[in-house]
Parts: structure tokens; C-alpha cells; sequence
């Protein structure tokens, strides 16, 4: 079925980006149960149910060509693309993942043809098209890593494996749900994981750690991490902050269902090839409280979650000035009925 | 298999020195086998009529795109794995492997790598030296071969150039001159002979290397020992394992799926609960720390043992 | 004091006696440790000894610099020479410790052959988010920035890269509204 973009659709200013009625359905909402708190909640990157956003390892949706223009006006400002000399094997194996994979599933819209180190690649919803030397940087416009994710939803980490650990090393980062790639460059998981509460003391970390140094070439494993956004706002970086931070005090009982979103993240790794580093990326999935309510499962659910939550990763996720209002809006739509468990609409 | 396996057929077999053989290994059906970083090894499934064998093989250095080589040396007072590679698989046989594993990387933050290799040691090495050949950072390789009959690697390695070493016996080599005055941020690899890994970290902690400079090629083949009977609580299974099998090959020769990834006792993928012992573990892995080794609650069954009336394990 | 998982260990200084050369570095009241340090070392330890500050510990020996900056300069240009075997210490404040380790990461100085120290005063380098300057000497928990004028608050997000801690705007979702300022970093 074929796709219809929206690329007109805006993640600032007007935000005009709304959800279709296919893209609420296969929207990721991440809470299988009444209640959360972390956990290595990692599985493996299987293929999903056909038409869902787990159906291939890249999901591409009508919003691409939107979240790709988005993605170019936050380049303008430096430290949004960053990657460490020693990268670059990582950086012509993530082009690959992402070309052979974007090329395999959606025909229609991307080529990639082959020869020893001569490839053609077309992306036909952007409009570009470029024969490139694979392996030679001064062959593309931009260093391989930014070539390919200006064109791949979602945000893009490489993390080189060495001295027991992973290091973040190179990344696209301008969908972040508030950390920066500027000031974790560099970072080991540990470290980078710093300021998350609780989940530290229960081990996640570790334990998370240890699986992902053994992954291997083939086994991607997928996890999905949440939080909310005032609008459908893809930059909320820390160094934006300034600009975003006050929409988080614009929230009123009449405009809660419009511009509280739920933002979920699917995120996945998958082990490389030549550099035998990981690539985590980091794709975000919006949908406003309105529209998250006409599957009436995740109201009820969404809004027992946020009842519940621990103060401190009700700090962390920054819902401290809205989640009273939030939960106001959501309790007309939750009758306290049972509601079965699993993520799926019923 | 515990991962994803890769057919493949043997395109090329030859004996490269009176105890190394070199297999090339093809894909079948003409899709390429994937890239590979440096230092990584496959598991390599050999079915023998009366058993079956996972043994890691590192792969070579190859400008032929598409297919692998390993180098294996022969055991003949070993487990049977190589000696099976060596007289029974021939050109035209297929093999299953593992996808590429890397426990023995480049270290990219290193300002120079000293690489030491003894006999079949060399294979990684030659897959190293392919990244750093015309590189930007400086390196230097010592190989150490029994004499002249042994040096095949040797030689091809010294046609290619670049700052190659060999030694006829280990005598020749002066490690702590070669380990002496190096940059700092130097990195040095052994693979090759315990004896050899040993010496190595010894001269450099000598030199006041810190060990995290220090790598080294760390698997070994699962040790022979006393045979012993496990006991499977989950599957309800009672297994003998004769001293040339790993537990972990007994317990994967009665159909139970154990985790594994390098069957050398290093990843930690394999790690097993104890719910009973009569006896005592014999722990030969890497992996377990010393409190974990000393509290007889875990095990490594892709290389460890036990000497034991009982043993019950959580598979 | 948090644990703050993304700031290095910080340690007592010790002698390593893996190490075959020994360079102490030391800035501000950094001397303290490092004569303290001296008196552990092995005789006839191949040490070498590179201050600055305004009362250097008078270890013979040693090397003193006018400013901290040409002490950082010189530590670059004998890293550069050293060689496989050496163990560097440093002591001083955290900012100091923060840039040293900047110097040594460039070698590919382990956490196995760095000992850091912090001593005097634990002001901090807090880097601005959302114009990238530096502010030096931080003790309080909010500072207004000297690149933007923007009042950031001060987090316990370390970078070992930039050799700062994250600042970021403290009255973003409610303009005008800060916490009490607090002097905390003594």
C-alpha cells in the first residue's frame, strides 16, 4: 500500500504535524501493563506484523519526508552531527545498513545498485540521487554517517566497542528527547546514562551492558523508551531549551488534548560489520493526547501510567508542570474498567 | 546454532606448512559472505560421524571479497576437531559457521599497535595488518615460527612490506627491546603459545606497560579431562561427558540449546547455573570472578569441567 | 556528595609501582598532595615534577610555571615524548584535573596510568549548553552565563571532553523564575 507523505507537515512554529487514522493505529504505545518502571526491556528486532511499524528494521511512515526537512534546518546550527576521527569503518557500515535495508523494503521509493565499490543510490521521496565510491569519503557531499541519516528517520548513534564498554563516538542526534550529543560525545554507556533516576540502583545498566558487548552481526534487538513533549516537537535538545522549555507551562485544561503528545521511542542496535561497532538508533513516534484517546485501551492506560509514576522519573521526564493537567484531561476518558494486558488496541 | 549459521563450501584446501592447513571457505549460492573487522573469529560446525565439533578459527586477512580463510594447525593429541579439518574435509565439502565475532579488536584510540604472533597465531594478524597497511598509525609485527619449513606466512607477509619481523624460535625475539621506549598510547596483541601470551604480558608489565595495553588472543580449545555425569533440572536429562567433550558439547549433543558465542570461555554468554554439587567445578574459563569461581554456584560449560559425584545444572 | 556516574574516580594519590617513569603535575594547592606524594615514592624513582600556582611546593626538581595554561602546554610537550611506562598524577582543582586529563586522552593515557586528586576548591567549568562557552570558577548553583547572559543551572553532568560540567537555562519553562542561588561548589 502505497505511502502518502506529508511534506508540508511542520515540528515547529505552526506545528502542523498530525497523525492519519493508519498512523495512530500503528502507533508504538509502549505500556503492556497498568503501571511503568525500567527495565531491560530489550527484544530481539524481529519482523513485526505486516503494515506495522515493526514490520522492517527501518520503518519508513508519511511523515518521513517532513522529519527529513526537519532534520535540515537543525543542522544549520553546529554539534547536531558529530563524529570522532576514528569512526569512519563505522560510519561506511551504518550507509550500508541503511541503504540495503531502506532498498529492500520499500522498492518503490529507494534503489540501490551495486557494483564492486560503485553505487548508485536513488531516494525518491527526497529526490536524490548519487553515484558514490564506497570507502571514499570525498565521493559524497557530506561524511558518509551524515549523507545517510540526512535521508533516515530518527535519530543515529555509533558506539565503538573497546576497554570492556561502549563509547559514543559518532552521531546524528536531532530528534532527542533532552540530552546532547555535544556534551556526551565521547561518553562511555555508563557515563552517558548518568543522569537517568533509579535505574542505576536496580541494575539496568549493567546488565544491559553486558548483552549489548556480546550482540552479534545479524541479531539487531529493539527496546522502546517514552516520554511527553509539548506539540509535536521533534527538537526538544537541551541546547533548544530555551526556545521549548516555556512551552511546558502552556498547558491548560482546553488545549491538553492538542498539545500534550505521547513520544515514544523505538530504539534499536544492530552490530557492524567492518568496524564492529554498534549503531543505536533512535526513532521518534508523536501522537497527541486527542488522538491517542480514540483507541480508548491506551486512554485508560496512559492515564493510570502517569498516575503512578515515581516522582523522580516524573522529574526526569520533565512532566512536572503539566502532569496535573495532563491527568485531568485523560481521567474523563478512563472509566476504571480492567484493561487487558499487552500494548496492542484491543 | 546459538546464532544465525552461514553454509559454506570449501573451495580450497592447502597445506601451507608440514602442520598448518589453509581452507578457503565460499558462500554457497553466490551471495558474498559478509564484511569482517579485524581480529574476528567464526565458529566452524564439523560433524564427524560420532560427534560434533564448534571450534573458532580466526579468519585471515583476505583481498578476495566474499570468502574467508582459516589456517588450522594440527592436534594430534587434541579433542580431534583439527585432526578431523585435516583428514577428512576436502575441496567441495560444505560447513556451517557462525557469523564473524570479534574478541581480539584494534584498539582505535591506540597511537601504535606491536603485534606478536607465534605458529597459526599469525591468522589474525594478517586480517590486522590489511587495516593498517598505508594507515595513518604506526605498527610493527614480530612472528615467530619453528624454523624455515614453517614460514609461509612469514614470507607472504614480508612481500607485502611494511614493518614484518620473523624469527626462526622465540630466542631471536628480544621482547623487552621491542617493548622498550614505544610512544605512548602503544598497544601490543599476542596471539600464539600460552608461554608466549605469557612472556609477552610479562615484559611489557616489566617495562611498566598498564594491562590495559595489553591484549592478547585468549581462547583456548576446551581442556581434556575426567569424565564426568550432569544432571539437566529443566530438561530432565542425565549426561556423561567423556574427557575430550566440553560440557557444553555434551549437554548441544543431547538436543538441549545451551547460549554460547565464544566457546573459549571469555564472552560470558554461556554462564550456567549450579543447583547441586558433590564434588568440585574445575573452572578453566576467564570470565567468573574469583568470588564467583570460589561459590560453586556457576559455571562455564564451554570450557569448564567437574571432578564430581553430582553435578545439577539449570538448562 | 552525589554520584554522579559521568565524572571520573577521583582518588588519593598513590605510587604505582607498575609504572617505570612518574610524572606528577600539580596546580594551585595541588602541591600539597604531590609533596606528599614525593615522600612515597620509591628512592631512585625516576620522577618528574611540573607545577604552577602561587605557592608551589618547594620539590627539588621541579619545574614551575607562571600560569596554568603553560603548564598544560608543557605536560602536552612531554607527553609527546614519554614513553610506555609512565604514570601520570595530577592534583589540583577539579577544572585543572578536568584539563590535565583533556592533555592526556590525546596519548591514549588510560584510567590504569591517570591518578587524579582534586584539591582546594571545588568550583566548577560549566559549559553552556546553548552557546558552547566556558565559565570558569563556578561555585554557585545557578551562574549567569558569560557567553549569553542566559542564567543556567548548574548540573552534575560531567564531560571528560569538553573538561566541564552542563549548564543549562535554569529559567527556561518560566521566565524570571529561579531557584534561590546557592554558593554549593566550595
Amino acid at each position: 500500500m502505497p505511502i502518502v507523505f506529508k511534506p508540508e507537515e511542520t515540528f515547529r512554529d505552526d506545528f502542523t504535524f498530525r497523525n492519519s487514522p493508519e498512523a495512530i493505529h500503528r502507533f508504538p504505545f509502549p505500556f503492556a501493563e497498568d503501571s511503568f518502571m525500567y527495565s531491560v526491556n530489550i527484544e530481539p528486532h524481529a519482523a513485526g506484523p505486516k503494515g506495522s511499524c515493526f514490520e522492517f528494521p527501518i520503518d519508513i511512515d508519511e511523515h518521513y519526508v517532513a522529519e527529513c526537512r526537519e532534520r535540515a534546518i537543525c543542522l544549520k546550527e553546529p554539534g547536531r552531527y558529530l563524529a570522532l576521527p576514528h569512526m569512519m569503518p563505522a560510519q561506511w557500515d551504518v550507509l550500508e545498513l541503511i541503504m540495503t535495508c531502506l532498498a529492500r523494503d520499500y522498492p518503490e521509493y529507494f534503489g540501490l545498485r551495486r557494483e564492486g565499490t560503485r553505487w548508485h543510490w536513488v531516494n525518491r521521496p527526497l529526490g536524490i540521487e548519487d553515484i558514490f565510491t564506497f570507502g571514499d569519503p570525498a565521493t559524497l557531499p557530506y561524511e558518509p554517517l551524515e549523507y545517510v541519516t540526512r535521508q533516515a528517520p530518527g535519530d543515529w548513534c555509533v558506539l565503538d566497542q573497546r576497554d570492556g564498554t561502549l563509547w559514543m563516538d559518532a552521531g546524528m542526534v536531532t530528534t532527542q528527547a533532552d540530552w546532547s550529543l555535544d556534551f556526551d560525545l565521547g561518553m562511555n554507556f555508563i557515563e552517558w546514562h548518568g543522569p537517568v533516576p533509579l535505574a542505576h540502583e536496580i541494575g539496568v545498566f549493567d546488565r544491559a551492558l553486558k548483552f549489548l558487548l556480546n550482540l552479534r552481526a545479524g541479531r539487531p534487538v529493539r527496546r522502546l523508551n517514552w516520554t511527553m513533549t509539548v506539540h509535536p516537537r521533534l527538537d526538544t535538545s537541551p541546547e533548544q531549551y530555551p526556545q521549548w522549555g516555556r512551552d511546558r507551562s502552556m498547558v491548560t485544561p482546553e488545549n491538553a488534548g492538542d498539545l500534550a503528545h505521547l513520544r515514544v521511542e523505538l530504539q534499536a542496535l544492530w552490530r557492524l560489520p567492518r568496524s564492529y561497532a554498534i549503531v543505536f538508533s533512535i526513532r521518534c513516534y508523536l501522537i497527541s493526547l486527542r488522538e491517542l484517546v480514540t483507541v480508548s485501551k491506551w486512554a485508560r492506560r496512559l492515564h493510570r501510567v502517569l498516575k503512578g509514576l515515581h516522582p523522580e522519573l516524573v522529574a526526569y521526564k520533565g512532566l512536572t508542570r503539566y502532569r496535573d493537567t495532563v491527568l485531568a484531561w485523560l481521567s474523563k476518558y478512563d472509566d476504571g474498567a480492567p484493561t487487558m494486558p499487552g500494548a496492542l488496541p484491543e | 546454532m546459538s546464532h544465525a549459521a552461514i553454509p559454506v563450501e570449501v573451495s580450497a584446501v592447502e597445506q601451507v606448512t608440514p602442520l598448518i592447513k589453509q581452507f578457503t571457505l565460499a558462500p554457497v549460492a553466490g551471495e558474498e559472505l559478509p564484511p569482517f573487522s579485524a581480529g574476528s573469529h567464526v565458529i566452524v560446525v564439523l560433524r564427524r560421524k560420532d560427534r560434533t565439533f564448534r571450534n573458532p578459527y580466526s579468519l585471515m586477512g583476505s583481498r578476495d571479497r566474499g570468502c574467508y580463510r582459516i589456517a588450522v594447525r594440527r592436534h594430534d593429541d587434541g579433542r580431534g576437531g583439527s585432526l578431523y579439518l585435516h583428514e577428512q574435509v576436502r575441496g567441495g565439502m560444505r560447513l556451517e559457521i557462525s557469523p564473524p565475532v570479534n574478541l581480539f579488536p584494534l584498539d582505535r584510540m591506540a597511537r601504535k599497535h606491536i603485534l606478536v604472533a607465534g605458529g597459526v597465531g599469525i591468522t589474525p594478524m594478517t586480517a590486522m595488518i590489511d587495516d593498517l597497511l598505508g594507515g595513518q598509525v604506526p605498527w610493527e609485527l614480530h612472528y615467530v615460527v619453528r624454523g624455515p619449513e614453517h614460514d609461509h606466512f612469514g614470507r607472504q607477509l614480508l612481500e607485502r612490506g611494511g614493518p614484518v619481523h620473523l624469527y626462526y624460535g622465540s630466542a631471536g625475539l628480544d621482547l623487552a627491546r621491542v617493548l622498550a621506549g614505544q610512544p605512548l598510547g602503544t598497544h601490543v596483541y599476542t596471539c600464539g603459545p600460552a608461554g608466549m601470551i605469557a612472556a609477552v604480558a610479562r615484559a611489557a608489565r616489566a617495562a611498566g606497560w598498564a594491562d590495559s595495553h595489553i591484549h592478547h588472543e585468549e581462547f583456548a580449545a576446551p581442556p581434556i579431562g575426567h569424565a564426568f555425569d550432569v544432571h539437566l533440572a529443566r530438561s530432565n536429562l542425565t549426561v556423561h561427558v567423556p574427557p575430550e567433550w566440553s560440557l557444553l558439547e555434551a549437554i548441544e549433543a543431547v538436543g538441549v540449546r545451551a547460549p554460547y558465542l565464544c566457546r573459549g570461555g571469555v564472552c560470558g554468554e554461556c554462564e550456567t547455573d549450579v543447583l547441586d554439587l558433590e564434588g568440585e567445578l574445575v573452572h578453566n574459563d576467564h570470565w567468573l570472578s574469583a568470588e564467583q569461581k570460589a561459590g560453586g554456584r556457576k559455571i562455564m560449560p564451554c570450557v569448564s569441567r567437574a571432578r564430581c559425584t553430582r553435578l545439577v545444572l539449570d538448562r | 556528595m552525589p554520584d554522579i556516574k559521568s565524572r571520573p574516580v577521583y582518588a588519593t594519590l598513590q605510587p604505582d609501582p607498575g609504572g617505570q617513569r612518574h610524572l606528577l603535575v600539580g596546580q594551585g594547592s595541588g602541591g600539597a598532595a604531590l609533596v606528599r606524594l614525593m615522600a612515597q615514592m620509591p628512592p631512585g624513582a625516576d620522577v618528574r615534577v611540573l607545577c604552577a600556582g602561587e605557592s608551589p611546593p618547594g620539590l627539588e626538581g621541579m619545574r614551575l610555571f607562571p600560569t596554568e595554561a603553560e603548564l598544560l602546554a608543557e605536560l602536552d610537550r612531554t607527553l609527546s615524548e614519554c614513553v610506555m611506562g609512565t604514570r601520570l598524577y595530577v592534583a589540583g582543582s577539579e577544572s585543572f584535573l578536568g584539563s590535565a586529563m583533556r592533555v592526556a586522552l590525546k596519548y591514549d593515557l588510560n584510567r590504569d596510568e591517570v591518578q587524579c586528586e582534586p584539591c582546594g576548591c571545588a568550583a566548577r567549568r560549566v559549559y553552556c549548553i546553548h552557546c558552547k562557552a566556558s565559565n570558569e570558577g563556578v561555585k554557585t548553583n545557578i551562574v549567569k552565563c558569560a557567553g549569553c547572559g542566559r542564567h543556567l543551572f548548574v548540573r552534575d553532568h560531567y564531560s571528560r571532553r569538553l573538561a566541564a560540567y552542563m549548564g543549562v537555562m535554569a529559567d527556561a519553562e518560566a521566565p524570571g523564575e529561579l531557584p534561590a542561588i546557592r554558593e554549593v561548589f566550595r
